[in-house]
């Protein structure tokens, strides 16, 4: 059983943390991020029929913070023509730089938009799971910074038994039959609103 | 957002399979011809084809961030849908242009051509059904639908048809009954395509995700397709005046086939450019 991220979405205040602290961590430029954090808003409000204080509502707000799941299936791995995108030892799934042409075909295929372009590089580039951290027996850089402990990574089956009620999907994240991630997810009350109800992404410009 | 150079990829999905198709189509009239002399015509014209091919190719690198590092597509057949398009359009360049060069500086034995072009032939269809099914992702519902090898296939068949026509101009001609074929099959192959892109933006508007709306990526998609019914129109037109009207000059009637072969191609580069616009995965 590989390794995995749980990412408790009832804990998670939306600082982006993690994402600037994986941005300095692998030193990477303005238009790379390999972790961001979705906000997720949705519902309504309503005033009351007959006048009065109380306004009635069902609005909600919570964050996604996502970064490559290291997926069982992975899509960008499938299509890679030159087989740089690979899975190394640990498991995680990382482009080997002397291998990639930069054809930008797992960056297309990734449903969590994973992987991006490095276009100083002119080669692909995503997160590696910060598998020479894992190698030498600590976590991955987003997971240490979280101020709150909503990252967490792992054995998957360690990840599994901490948090048995988790779900490997809540809106805007893809089905998971499609790739298999490697991503757990502590659901919130506001997630399950937006899996009934529906809602945007609101800081769509920024992610 | 795509973030591919997806104008290059349009061009290349353009020039290529037209081109390939072109150069069976050419191969397959070759082998109806009689005399030494005709062969010799059309080994000369099978040119055009190849570099149509080549220089789809040659775009098509454009997109590539470190084309420097293309050795590895080139020995990962098998690996990836992209990987086997690669190496199938090269296997094709191969034995088209070394054919071509052959049989221009000699004169090959009759079996030799014929097996020599004949599989030059295989790899054109293999690398046309390579090209077309390269962008049926499961991740990617937009474009993982029958419609989009139906309408690559379709564009590359009807370009193919015209342009051998066309080619086949500069030849001499052929006879008015295999005109008739191929310019019918020109047009048939277009509605397939029309059929195929308004299925699609049917389709479309069935696909949803959290975030985004498949039916949102059809900003002009409409007025895209109509430049394409009126390109190919026009196309048809044109290689149809050149082909049968015996009273005009054979300037006029090349400028003709030229014009046509260009009004085909320029269509079917207006779907292939519409298709990339209508990329969306499943996810984020």
């Amino acid at each position: 059983m590989g390794k995995a991220f749980y990412f408790d979405s009832a804990l998670c205040t939306g600082c982006k943390t993690c994402e600037l602290a994986c941005k300095d961590y692998h030193d990477l430029d303005e238009g790379i991020t390999f972790r961001r954090v979705f906000d997720i808003e949705g519902g309504s409000w309503e005033l009351p029929a007959g006048g009065g204080p109380a306004v009635r509502q069902g609005v909600y707000v919570y964050h996604v913070s996502l970064a490559c799941c290291h997926c069982d299936f992975g899509v960008c791995m499938e299509v890679c023509p030159t087989g740089a995108m690979h899975r190394d030892e640990q498991g995680l799934v990382w482009p080997d730089h002397d291998k990639c042409v930069g054809c930008g075909y797992c960056s297309m295929a990734c449903p969590y938009g994973a992987p991006s372009l490095d276009l100083e590089a002119k080669k692909s580039s995503k997160c590696d799971g910060c598998t020479g951290r894992v190698a030498d027996g600590g976590k991955p850089v987003c997971v240490e910074a979280c101020p709150v402990r909503a990252l967490e990574f792992g054995l998957e089956s360690e990840v599994l038994s901490a948090h048995p009620d988790s779900v490997r999907c809540v809106p805007p994240l893809p089905d998971p039959s499609f790739t298999g991630p490697n991503l757990y997810v502590g659901p919130c009350p506001a997630s399950e609103m937006a899996q009934e109800q529906g809602g945007w992404v609101a800081n769509e410009g920024e992610v | 957002m795509l973030e591919l150079d997806s104008t290059s990829l349009a061009v290349f999905t353009t020039l290529a399979p037209a081109g390939m198709v072109a150069f069976v189509v050419m191969a397959l009239l070759r082998s109806t011809v009689a005399d030494h002399a005709g062969k010799r015509r059309v080994d000369h014209l099978l040119a055009i084809p190849f570099l149509l091919v080549l220089s789809g190719f040659i775009t098509s690198t454009a997109h590539l961030g470190t084309p420097t590092n293309a050795l590895y597509v080139i020995t990962g057949a098998g690996r990836s849908p992209l990987s086997n398009e690669v190496v199938s359009v090269l296997a094709f360049l191969f034995l088209a242009g070394s054919y071509w060069m052959a049989a221009i500086s000699r004169d090959l034995p009759r079996q030799v051509a014929g097996a020599w072009i004949a599989a030059g032939s295989v790899a054109a269809i293999i690398a046309v059904g390579f090209t077309s099914i390269a962008y049926s992702i499961e991740t990617i519902p937009t474009w993982n639908t029958i419609y989009t090898p139906l309408a690559l296939v379709a564009g590359a068949l009807g370009a193919g048809c015209l342009l051998s026509e066309g080619i086949y101009l500069f030849a001499g001609g052929l006879k008015p009954t295999r005109s008739t074929v191929l310019l019918v099959a020109y047009a048939l192959s277009c509605l397939v395509v029309l059929t195929a892109m308004v299925l699609l933006r049917i389709e479309l508007d069935t696909i949803t995700t959290f975030v985004a709306k498949a039916s949102g990526l059809a900003m002009g998609y409409d007025v895209r397709l109509g430049f394409y019914a009126i390109s190919s129109a026009g196309a048809l037109c044109a290689l149809f005046n050149a082909s049968f009207r015996e009273e005009i000059s054979t300037k006029t009637r090349l400028a003709l086939a030229c014009a046509s072969a260009f009004a085909a191609l320029w269509g079917v580069f207006l779907v292939r450019d519409l298709f990339y616009q209508t990329y969306m995965t499943v996810g984020v």
